[in-house]
């Protein structure tokens, strides 16, 4: 079978850590074909263990004929005009999460790229991690009943030296970066209704600044939702953390009949309490960002398109975490509960 | 010597019961077959323990304070202002001290993370996390886990609490059996707060509760599991955990001994009590 063409806007962090990786993991399926990145060095690095093209400007990506899919890789505040523009050019999306700053760019692109028939794919790389595959099968199988009561916390270690959130960063720049709540919650809140399974009714945050580097972006939240069903969740979302602290990710979940916990203080990735006793079905990554997750996710765009079947997961379940976290930052910013019907 | 009598059979008087060690200054007279009331007004016990639920753990209370006793409390031991005020005024007419005890502030992990983070090496408190989880039940953790995690709190960070969220349920059967309760204090310090009886008892120590408490300075993060405490015990049919609290509870019978002693630290407990109390009445408010 031939390789799909596919083309790379945004060579910074994440491309580097997860998506120039996973490219090469897939290199019988997948071909980079071409690079672009405001940066024309870091397209040119990119680019060059492919022999691939390479730009400044993403339109040169897109004008390609041999390019059936691109990964958009670029801060969130540049995704409605790029995915927008890629779905235009006939090109199936893979983008980086957040999928966009607000519920109408969300809209404005999910509607261009079913207009256009191609697939868009929101890069919620946790739903990938064999960890969080294993655990969302369990629920699904019944086997701790009906979801109660989640909680899931990211507790990140700040920099050394502090890069994110200072001012030379993206990150850290008060005009362009959501800050904590879109780069790092949008996890959370998309793990809390996925797990839950329930769409959410209402959301409670505080936020915060913490990190002295920080010029005033938001680098901490805590937040909780209350479900339709009747779910609760948490989560408390730190950059902040000094490099010995031990652990990244703290996932309870507790339903009628039994409990998960995947907690990286107990180093060991799952462990499953169910009427039947304790389970430890296998020792997962410690690291969710990892590899395999992103080579996952990259593999069910190039898989949906061969067989031109639905993503497992559609565009609208990635607008559903995105008007969560808007409305945990509306909260924060308001002192007040927000209710899901606010933001229609 | 101080006589101390115990009334109830909560965790407390369990752990000081079954300690069978030398107390130092303090000699324990147990008779559990008593009503409470008639220990409570003993004169010839200088001190009790009240771990009794409710109303009548209220009304223990107040009779020994009218009788001059030094009393040991849970974390909680007014539920209003008023209670508040008569726990008062029987103390000063009483010549009794009221010794309000979080076995979460008195345990020895929690103490000395209290004592990491008021160490200038721990930097500014930048956000706390508490979970308190217990095996499913009845009852409302606002009343019954809550007051733990507030004791914690106002040890931790002498500010007050202008802005209290709450989103709770009876997820598991229970009246009010999960809270997770969002408060950011004047200085700009989050504090979040899981309280849930949630725990089935397919978990590897049924019975126990546990707790998790991260503190994040900016120079230092402080995790505190002080779930260990217990003895666990593993049968054919199953395996239980009887929690052993003998620190905090030796904990608190030293506080008993500085109030003999006269030492004006135990002075404040009105003022701490207080703050305890104006927390949770802002939870119990904003919970609705």
């Amino acid at each position: 079978m031939d390789r799909m063409g596919i083309g790379l806007i945004g060579c910074g962090g994440i491309a580097r850590s997860a998506h120039l990786p996973a490219i090469a993991a897939l290199r019988e399926h997948v071909d980079l074909r071409a690079t672009a990145d405001v940066d024309a060095h870091a397209a040119e690095v990119a680019a060059a263990p492919w022999g691939a093209a390479h730009s400044t400007d993403h339109r040169t990506v897109l004008a390609r004929p041999d390019i059936a899919a691109v990964i958009v890789a670029t801060p969130e505040y540049l995704h409605a005009e790029q995915v927008s523009a890629a779905a235009a050019a006939g090109k199936h999306v893979l983008c980086e999460k957040p999928l966009a700053r607000t519920l109408a760019e969300a809209d404005r692109m999910i509607d261009a790229c079913a207009a256009a028939g191609v697939h868009l794919l929101i890069g919620h790389s946790r739903r990938f991690t064999r960890r969080y595959m294993e655990i969302r099968a369990a629920i699904e199988r019944g086997e701790i009943g009906e979801v109660r009561l989640l909680r899931e916390n990211e507790r990140r270690s700040r920099g050394r030296p502090q890069i994110w959130w200072s001012p030379a960063h993206w990150t850290g720049n008060p005009q362009i970066s959501g800050g904590a709540p879109m780069i790092n919650a949008i996890h959370e809140t998309d793990l809390l209704r996925w797990f839950s399974g329930q769409e959410a009714e209402s959301v409670q945050a505080e936020i915060n600044v913490t990190i002295a580097e920080n010029p005033g972006v938001i680098d901490f939240i805590s937040l909780t939702v209350r479900f339709k069903g009747g779910a609760i969740g948490s989560a408390e979302v730190l950059n902040n953390t000094p490099l010995g602290y031990p652990a990244f990710h703290q996932l309870d979940i507790y339903g009628t009949s039994g409990a998960i916990r995947a907690r990286d203080h107990d180093l060991t990735g799952l462990a499953r309490f169910t009427d039947a006793g304790t389970e430890y079905p296998a020792q997962y990554e410690m690291l969710l960002h990892n590899l395999p997750a992103y080579a996952r996710e990259l593999a069910e765009l190039v898989d949906a398109i061969r067989q031109d079947r639905p993503l497992v997961m559609p565009p609208s379940e990635a607008r559903a975490a995105l008007a969560i976290t808007l409305a945990a930052i509306r909260s924060a910013h308001e002192g007040r509960a927000i209710e899901m019907g606010e933001l229609a | 010597m101080i006589s101390l009598g115990i009334i109830g059979d909560g965790l407390h008087a369990q752990a000081l019961r079954g300690h069978g060690a030398p107390l130092g200054s303090i000699r324990l007279v147990d008779t559990p077959d008593r009503f409470w009331r008639d220990i409570a007004e003993d004169t010839t016990l200088t001190a009790v323990l009240v771990d009794l639920p409710g109303e009548a753990g209220f009304a223990a209370i107040l009779a020994a304070l009218k009788s001059g006793k030094t009393v040991i409390s849970g974390p909680a031991p007014a539920r209003t202002i008023d209670d508040l005020a008569r726990l008062r005024t029987a103390t000063i007419r009483g010549s009794g001290t009221l010794l309000p005890c979080a076995e979460l502030t008195h345990g020895e992990a929690a103490r000395r993370g209290l004592a990491a983070i008021a160490d200038p090496a721990f930097g500014k408190l930048t956000s706390l996390y508490i979970a308190i989880r217990q095996p499913r039940g009845p009852g409302d953790v606002l009343e019954d886990l809550a007051p733990e995690a507030v004791a914690f709190i106002n040890a931790a960070i002498p500010d007050d609490f202008p802005s209290v969220r709450v989103n709770a349920g009876a997820l598991f059967g229970g009246e009010r059996d999960s809270a997770v309760i969002l408060l950011r204090s004047e200085n700009d310090v989050v504090v979040t707060i899981e309280l849930a009886k949630c725990l089935p008892a397919s978990l590897p120590a049924p019975g126990l509760g546990e707790v998790e408490i991260d503190a994040i300075g900016t120079q230092q993060a402080i995790r505190i599991t002080p779930n260990d405490s217990a003895v666990r015990i593993h049968r054919d049919d199953g395996s239980d955990a009887r929690p052993w609290l003998d620190a905090a509870v030796l904990a608190m019978l030293r506080n008993v001994e500085r109030a003999a002693s006269g030492l004006p630290e135990v002075a404040g407990w009105l003022r701490r009590a207080a703050r305890n109390r104006a927390v949770l009445a802002a939870i119990r408010a904003a919970a609705g």
